[in-house]
């Protein structure tokens, strides 16, 4: 019987770590973090924020399975601000920016309470595969860690380097040490390998602000916590400043061109497209005098304040003076410069959905170093390898979500399926069942999975259930009351035609203008949560949608259905493109929905493979029959 | 779809239409085509020539000689099929096509499915889906028109117009969604009245091409013309007198069953089949029951019901009334002007509004009027000018319909302020429907529906 120090060693503590280390703690296995430093562990590296545009839904799907993502900003958040609020509730996304030395701090708290977690302090440095599966964890200094798991959520730090103008130096992060060692050993095994760069704006001293200039953005009151379980947020909330730079900081950007790391070819990595340094702002939309920039505070004691808007990599001289040509910020102390910093990841074509690798069993990548930017993108893929490395060695079948199901699952078949040739970051439109994914609706939807597996304690699950009954008899009130003409005058009068007889309130929800909440009110029935309503009220506001939407779901799953057998030779099939074959023999996807999302298999491509598949089908029936 | 999908079978299949002309064309396609042909070939050793040549010799069974033949070469992939192709010019004869084809079998080929030189086209990339389909109505169509409107979408011409359209929808999506996963900028990228704007200009050019099928398919198909009216009105003069300038060689309706009852005739290049009912008023009792009730059946049937009357009699309008005839598909046709105009009739049937015409079908004033008038209702007034995108399928016609339906939707849904992540929902779907009609949206319903239309041997 072999030897094991631990069931898991998750390597690195940043938000992806932290998720793989809690969730297979939470299932009752024995868990490593080895992180380099700490105290560094759940710091966030660059905008001291959690969620945003589709973003706060991933947060809000981590809840729902029992991660901790959203139990930590909700104790640390101090500025809450529900975004597109002015849009309809299916692109609704939360956010909140955190005191970042204490969302540190909570999330250390929380490691340390579970007893099943040991953090180390230290670095990893190689692996020990045997027979293609992973045997242990081998440390910097000379320590291995046999394990039967292991789960890599390294971030930035593999082989990182940081550029500011043109001077760069090895560093994960501003203040600490890149690692190497991990990708070497990776690449003996075969894995593919890449570069990619993120950049983070500089921090300035709150004192040295002249605030007058600015506008004042104030946070959401009350504000809405996003996890479940918080009954609401009791923290004292800050305000943030809204400010734009102007034609002589562009100017003098330009100046810097010549000695950006970006444009003098020396990062030949790509960097986040949809996060472009201020650089690329202006070169690219050159034609506008001015871009948006966020003060954010870091924390209610905290002097730094984080440029939001301002990422770059230019030189020292050229932050600074392109800086101090913004209006407020004229004598502002730069107390950290802006910097890019590249690293290596890893081509998550190379993942099994569990996030497992394809080449070594039990070993799974998670967070940034699978190509993906954003905190809770890494996250999400920290709870879903860290549930599914626990299930696997539990014996038991692994969680896979549905691009139909949740954001999570769009994220994972995005990774497995599409050639990651830039950062990939969540965005609704990536969802093609956006109006059925809401931030509002994730417990209904992936509640049920946490509970099942353990994540959520039975206490929990009874609050999800509760709101489902609600939502069911809160169905059944709508279907059957009516408000007379009187009544609806009486509430709805002032902006809502009257009404000529009685009306049943699911016919009056129909309009536009009207709130399931007033019509509810003016009964005197006010014991549903504002969350039933709020979903009682999208179905049937939006009730043609859904049952398009429904219909999509079932067009979508039937091509989820086709499958493709393991053994399947696109080899054999000369009329599919040379890419086709080369992309499907990579991946060998599972169905002929799978198939469809590659890319590099046309359309073209996928027609023939549908003929292929019904020949094949026919085939092997025959031979049944004979 | 099934023994049709199995892709290592060479298929083989008369190619012509037999009774046609005095030679055939058997095509042989598949990896062993030209082993197959070679092995019943007395002349050159064809596994030893290159493709687009032509050689003559003989097919010969057990030491007899079938007949002397030209092969046509094709070697895989610049052939139909893209496969190793092999076409016999044979003799029309009947029995003789068929020993052809029976030796090949016995060789090791099979016979072709419906549409299966087509479908294995479709596969080898040589033909997308609306080609393919511009096949089976070139080989279907019967007039100079149709064949230069299915070229222009063999030719990709209707692909290129639906592709522009697709563009134009994928541009307004994306602006819609940069608007909901962007907004943190509060970059105006195009108001709403613009995209609503935009897509006004789709549905228009929807429009265009959804009449462009009034006239298209109308050189797609066998269009009936019914010939009615009280008795001695004419009706036999008028036959032979559109007949005897058009009357067609061969006339077929496909699908049913040759009735002698039909003639055919081709006026500006639109192929009809002229329906003669004018026997069946003559007899009388069961027959005539019968008759009657088949005649109501062409009526209703018809594209387009000619209802002849004599001018100078007086007959009753209400005859006509009491038909009950859709009123879109009448043209009254006044004959015997050669024998005087009586005002008071002339007033009466006016009256009915609808198309007039006065000829004589027996000196022939007028019949050109009648024929410009017969085309201008078919085409439901359609006017063509010159490289216009024409769309011959009905298939097509349905997916632009219902391509606009979805971006009427997402306009109404703009107009409502109800929100963008809406309006993208319906421009998805648009954007999918159209996509049905190149394949580009992988659908096995209709591929499948595509390739049963086709016939053997193409």
């Amino acid at each position: 019987m072999d030897h094991y120090d631990f069931d898991i060693v998750v390597i690195g503590g940043g938000h992806a770590g932290i998720e793989a280390a809690s969730a297979p703690a939470r299932l009752a296995l024995n868990v490593a973090l080895v992180t380099m430093d700490h105290g560094k562990t759940g710091l966030m590296s660059c905008n001291p924020a959690i969620g945003g545009l589709a973003k706060g839904q991933l947060v809000r799907e981590i809840d729902a399975l029992g991660g901790i993502m959203a139990k930590i900003i909700d104790r640390a958040g101090i500025h809450f601000k529900m975004l597109n609020k002015s849009k309809g509730p299916a692109v609704w996304s939360p956010r909140a920016q955190a005191d970042r030395k204490y969302y540190a701090q909570v999330a250390q708290e929380i490691l340390a309470k579970n007893k099943n977690i040991t953090v180390i302090e230290a670095t990893a440095s190689a692996l020990i595969i045997n027979k293609n599966c992973l045997k242990a964890v081998v440390l910097e200094n000379g320590q291995t860690l046999q394990a039967r798991a292991a789960i890599v959520t390294a971030g930035t730090f593999l082989n990182g380097i940081i550029h500011i103008g043109l001077n760069n130096f090895a560093a994960g992060r501003a203040g600490e040490k890149s690692t190497t060692g991990l990708t070497e050993c990776l690449l003996e095994l075969g894995f593919e390998t890449g570069r990619l760069k993120t950049g983070t704006p500089p921090r300035l001293h709150r004192d040295s602000i002249n605030f007058e200039p600015f506008e004042v953005q104030y946070p959401d009151n009350p504000p809405s916590p996003f996890s479940y379980w918080t009954p609401e947020i009791n923290r004292n909330q800050i305000n943030c400043y809204i400010g734009y730079t102007n034609p002589v900081t562009h100017k003098i950007l330009e100046k810097g061109f010549s000695e950006s790391p970006m444009f003098t070819g020396r990062i030949k990595s790509v960097g986040p497209r949809y996060c472009p340094s201020i650089e690329d702002k202006v070169n690219r939309f050159s034609e506008r005098n001015r871009h948006q920039l966020f003060l954010e505070p870091e924390g209610y004691n905290d002097p730094e304040i984080y440029l939001n808007g301002f990422s770059t990599s230019l030189p020292e001289k050229i932050q600074v003076e392109a800086v101090h040509a913004i209006k407020g910020l004229e004598k502002a102390e730069i107390l950290r410069l802006g910097y890019a910093v590249e690293y290596d990841f890893f081509p998550p074509h190379q993942l099994k959905y569990t996030l497992e690798t394809k080449k070594v069993n039990n070993l799974y990548f998670a967070g940034q170093v699978n190509g993906t930017s954003g905190y809770e993108e890494a996250a999400a893929q920290g709870l879903m390898a860290g549930i599914n490395a626990a299930l696997k060695l539990k014996g038991e079948a692994p969680l896979q979500l549905a691009r139909s199901e949740a954001y999570i699952g769009v994220m994972v078949d995005d990774l497995i399926n599409k050639s990651t040739l830039e950062p990939y970051r969540m965005f609704t439109s990536r969802a093609e069942f956006r109006l059925q994914l809401r931030q509002d609706n994730a417990d209904l939807r992936l509640a049920h999975y946490g509970y099942k597996l353990g994540m959520l304690a039975p206490e929990e699950y009874h609050q999800i259930e509760h709101k489902q009954a609600e939502v069911l008899e809160l169905g059944k009130w709508v279907q059957k009351t009516k408000i007379s003409p009187d009544e609806f005058f009486a509430c709805c009068g002032k902006y809502s035609k009257p009404l000529k007889n009685s009306l049943r309130v699911s016919e009056l929800v129909k309009r536009p203008e009207v709130k399931l909440e007033t019509l509810i009110k003016s009964k005197y029935d006010n014991k549903y949560s504002s969350a039933a309503v709020q979903e009682v009220q999208f179905n049937i506001k939006y009730n043609g949608y859904i049952k398009r939407n429904q219909a999509m779901i079932e067009r979508f799953q039937h091509y989820e259905k086709k499958s493709i057998p393991v053994s399947f030779n696109y080899q054999a099939i000369k009329a599919l493109s040379v890419e086709a074959i080369e992309k499907l023999e990579k991946i060998r996807p599972a169905s002929f929905g799978q198939a469809s999302r590659i890319s590099g298999v046309t359309p073209a491509d996928l027609s023939v493979l549908l003929i292929h598949l019904e020949r094949f089908r026919n085939e092997v029936n025959v031979s049944r029959e004979t | 779809m099934s023994k049709i999908t199995d892709l290592s079978r060479t298929i083989v299949a008369l190619a012509t239409a037999l009774g046609s002309g005095s030679i055939a064309v058997i095509r042989v396609s598949g990896k062993n085509a030209f082993d197959i042909v070679n092995s019943v070939f007395v002349g050159r050793d064809i596994t030893r020539e290159p493709g687009n040549t032509v050689h003559l010799g003989k097919i010969i069974y057990q030491e007899h000689k079938i007949d002397q033949v030209l092969l046509t070469l094709f070697r895989a992939p610049a052939s139909y099929t893209g496969e190793n192709i092999v076409e016999i010019s044979c003799h029309a004869n009947p029995f003789i096509v068929d020993k052809i084809i029976d030796i090949l079998i016995q060789s090791g080929a099979q016979h072709a499915g419906p549409g299966e030189f087509t479908l294995r086209a479709f596969l080898n990339h040589k033909l997308d889906l609306a080609q393919a389909e511009a096949v089976a109505d070139i080989i279907r169509t019967k007039s100079k028109i149709g064949i230069e409107n299915s070229l222009q979408q063999l030719e990709g011409s209707v692909t290129g117009r639906i592709n522009k359209l697709k563009n134009e929808l994928i541009d307004l999506i994306s602006h819609i969604e940069i608007d909901l996963d962007f907004n943190e900028e509060n970059i105006i990228i195009a108001s709403a009245a613009e995209i609503n704007m935009k897509l006004g200009d789709i549905v228009q050019a929807i429009d265009h091409l959804i009449k462009s099928y009034n006239y298209g398919r109308i050189f797609n198909s066998t269009l009936k013309m019914a010939l009615i009216g009280p008795t001695n009105a004419g009706k036999s003069t008028l036959m032979n007198q559109l007949l005897g300038e058009d009357r067609a060689i061969t006339s077929h309706i496909p699908g049913t069953t040759r009735d002698t009852l039909h003639e055919n005739i081709i006026i500006d290049n639109v192929f009809f089949s002229l329906i003669d009912t004018a026997g069946l008023r003559a007899t009388k009792d069961d027959i005539e029951t019968i008759g009657i009730s088949r005649t109501k059946e062409q009526i209703k049937n018809a594209d387009i019901i000619l209802y002849l009357i004599d001018i100078n009699t007086d007959h009753k309008t209400n005859d006509l009334v009491e038909m009950s005839i859709d009123r879109d598909k009448i043209i009254i046709v006044a004959n015997k002007t050669d024998l005087g105009l009586r005002q008071e009739v002339i007033k009466k049937w006016l009256k009915l509004k609808l198309p007039t015409v006065y000829i004589s079908a027996k000196t022939g004033a007028g019949i050109s009027d009648l024929k410009r008038n017969i085309i201008n209702l078919v085409a439901h007034g359609f006017e063509k000018y010159d490289d216009q995108i024409i769309i011959t399928s009905k298939r097509h016609r349905d997916c632009l319909r219902n391509t606009r339906q979805f971006i009427v939707n997402a306009q109404k849904t703009i107009d409502a302020n109800l929100g963008n992540e809406f309006v993208s929902v319906e421009l998805r779907e648009a954007l999918h429907t159209l996509g049905q009609i190149t394949g580009e949206t992988a659908n096995d319903d209709i591929l499948n529906q595509i390739f049963k239309n086709f016939c053997i041997g193409k």
